[in-house]
């Protein structure tokens, strides 16, 4: 029992730490509705930026954490207005827009390795540890229940900014069909910009936590995009909500199948997730 | 002048991946990142052949192509299923699941460690074990994949496998079972990538899975994207450019390190500029 409780929160914590990036994907994903794979840099970019602050600068960690958010978001937003968005524009296919995020990712992930390293970091402070919390059997450090706290909260926002303000409902509208949209009057160009950034700061602020609790290498982006873009599809493409759970739902598989096979074969009970659902059930739990 | 021989026998290789991931990609327009994993059973099951069964080079990579024939004809029948951006998805997937069995089946793969000792051979009496001679041989599989892949593309088969690429389902109206054909190249082009892996293996001696992985799928998927798409003669153009610049980045004095991470840098840049300025490649004859 005590053990059967240990891995549900286990699988909570990983589930949260994933749905970060999860939401952000498909946030994007309902607008742009094409596989950003470049979220994956981004991503790690609130890591990264939070480290050079923090430890190269000597700034307190709310800065970094700051610092780390906006960052990430800049570089969302930029790689859309130089790269996506003019592909936008001329008609590219989706196959075209999916390279061109490959060629960003790739590239922006051997930056992060010529700046960075390639090798594992830790955005602890060397200084402090975390609180541990002990409930019974269960053991649960301070970064994760914030991180599972903030996940929560991201998630009811998402949801209430979806429902019931203007920003939302323009998101929605563009989701639905984005010519309709414009001939509406509704300046779509202007509203994507503000999805990706909304979105890459989502994704900086998941890379932050997740290095917080875990650490960072530059390895861990792509993996990260397919986990979340699994999720994603789990919960069916393009629903922020659907993402959220999807994120569970797969950290909750996961940790079942570690519990029966060991942890070395994690990756590989993700990535059979991932296309198992895409012949099975390739519109995810939620769409009709 | 080993150092040109060097060069060329590299060239060779990734000529033969360029060529049969064209056949995938740029003949049957479908974009696949899973070449790697088979590029690597081919690399894998030569040398583990060699080194514990004792086999004979030459049968040991037949073996390789063979094995990997096996494992495109599973993974093959899912990724039919598969359309457009959902394939390369589904594809990434498979290569992390083949590439997390080779760091992870330590008793046979030997982990991420992987696999030193593997001799070159011999044939004939000849042997291969300078590199002049193992030269040699590279550039004759490479002139015979060549024909092959130019031969594969004239048949009517060929030409089935342009209208899927044009129109999948025009052309199932006309009674082709797309999904077959689709499943047939799909096992070519991943054999002809197990043959470039039994060369890798003998040639560099040593394999491991950081060899294996999505960075070199996306190499490949440079030099197919840079020579041009569909178009046999532009895979080969596309390897030349890109092994120059891999030459280049090491002539100009950097840190090791440094060097083969600003190469990945510049195949990312080099895709995205390909998507602006010439989807289809240089000589290509297929859009993305």
């Amino acid at each position: 029992m005590a053990l059967v409780l240990q891995l549900v929160v286990a699988a909570l914590i990983t589930g949260a730490q994933y749905s970060f990036l999860a939401m952000a994907f498909s946030l994007q994903y309902s607008v742009l509705k094409f596989f950003n794979l470049s979220l994956a840099p981004v991503f790690m970019s609130g890591a990264y930026i939070f480290i050079a602050v923090t430890r190269f600068l000597k700034m307190p960690a709310l800065i970094g954490f700051c610092a780390g958010i906006i960052g990430a978001a800049l570089l969302g937003w930029l790689l859309h207005i130089c790269i996506y968005e003019p592909l936008r524009k001329r008609g590219s296919s989706n196959m075209t827009l999916l390279v061109g995020a490959i060629g960003a990712m790739t590239a922006l992930q051997a930056f992060t390795i010529i700046g960075f390293g390639s090798e594992y970091q830790s955005l602890q402070p060397a200084t402090s540890q975390w609180h541990v919390f002990e409930f019974g059997s269960i053991t649960i450090t301070s970064v994760q229940i914030v991180t599972i706290a903030v996940s929560i909260l991201i998630f009811l926002s998402l949801m209430l900014i979806s429902r019931k303000t203007l920003f939302g409902k323009a998101t929605r509208a563009i989701a639905d069909d984005e010519e309709v949209a414009k001939i509406m009057g509704l300046n779509t160009n202007k509203h994507l910009n503000k999805v990706v950034l909304l979105s890459s700061a989502l994704a900086g602020l998941g890379g932050i936590l997740v290095g917080l609790d875990l650490g960072m290498s530059p390895g861990y982006g792509l993996t990260s995009i397919i986990l979340a873009i699994t999720a994603a599809l789990i919960g069916g493409m393009g629903i922020t909500s659907g993402a959220f759970l999807g994120a569970f739902f797969l950290s909750f598989a996961e940790t079942a199948g570690v519990g029966f096979l060991g942890g070395e074969w994690k990756a590989i009970i993700g990535f059979s997730m991932l296309i198992l659902f895409l012949i099975f059930k390739p519109q995810g739990i939620l769409k009709q | 002048m080993s150092y040109l021989i060097n060069l060329a026998s590299i060239f060779a290789i990734y000529a033969i991946l360029a060529i049969s991931m064209n056949s995938i990609t740029g003949y049957t327009g479908l974009v696949t990142l899973a070449h790697a994993a088979f590029y690597g059973i081919g690399a894998y099951t030569t040398a583990l052949l060699l080194i514990h069964g004792g086999v004979n080079f030459f049968v040991a990579m037949l073996a390789g192509i063979f094995l990997a024939g096996v494992v495109a004809l599973l993974i093959g029948s899912v990724m039919s299923k598969f359309r457009g951006d959902y394939y390369i998805l589904g594809s990434i997937g498979f290569l992390y699941i083949i590439n997390s069995i080779m760091k992870n089946w330590d008793s046979v793969t030997g982990g991420p460690l992987g696999v030193a000792g593997i001799t070159r051979p011999a044939l004939f009496g000849v042997s291969f074990a300078e590199n002049l001679p193992f030269l040699l041989l590279c550039l004759t599989l490479l002139i015979l994949v060549y024909w092959l892949a130019k031969w594969i593309v004239s048949t009517p088969f060929g030409r089935v496998l342009k209208a899927i690429r044009e129109d999948e389902e025009a052309i199932a109206v006309f009674g082709y079972r797309t999904k077959h054909f689709k499943l047939l190249i799909f096992m070519i082009g991943c054999g002809m990538a197990a043959l470039a892996g039994g060369l890798f293996a003998g040639y560099i001696r040593y394999i491991d899975p950081s060899t294996f992985t999505i960075v070199d799928s996306v190499f490949m998927l440079a030099c197919i994207i840079v020579g041009g798409l569909a178009n046999v003669r532009g895979a080969i153009l596309g390897t030349a450019i890109l092994v120059m610049i891999i030459e280049f980045s090491r002539l100009i004095g950097l840190p090791a390190d440094v060097a083969a991470q600003l190469r990945e840098v510049i195949y990312g840049v080099l895709l995205i500029v390909m998507m602006f300025w010439r989807p289809q490649g240089l000589i290509g004859e297929y859009k993305l």
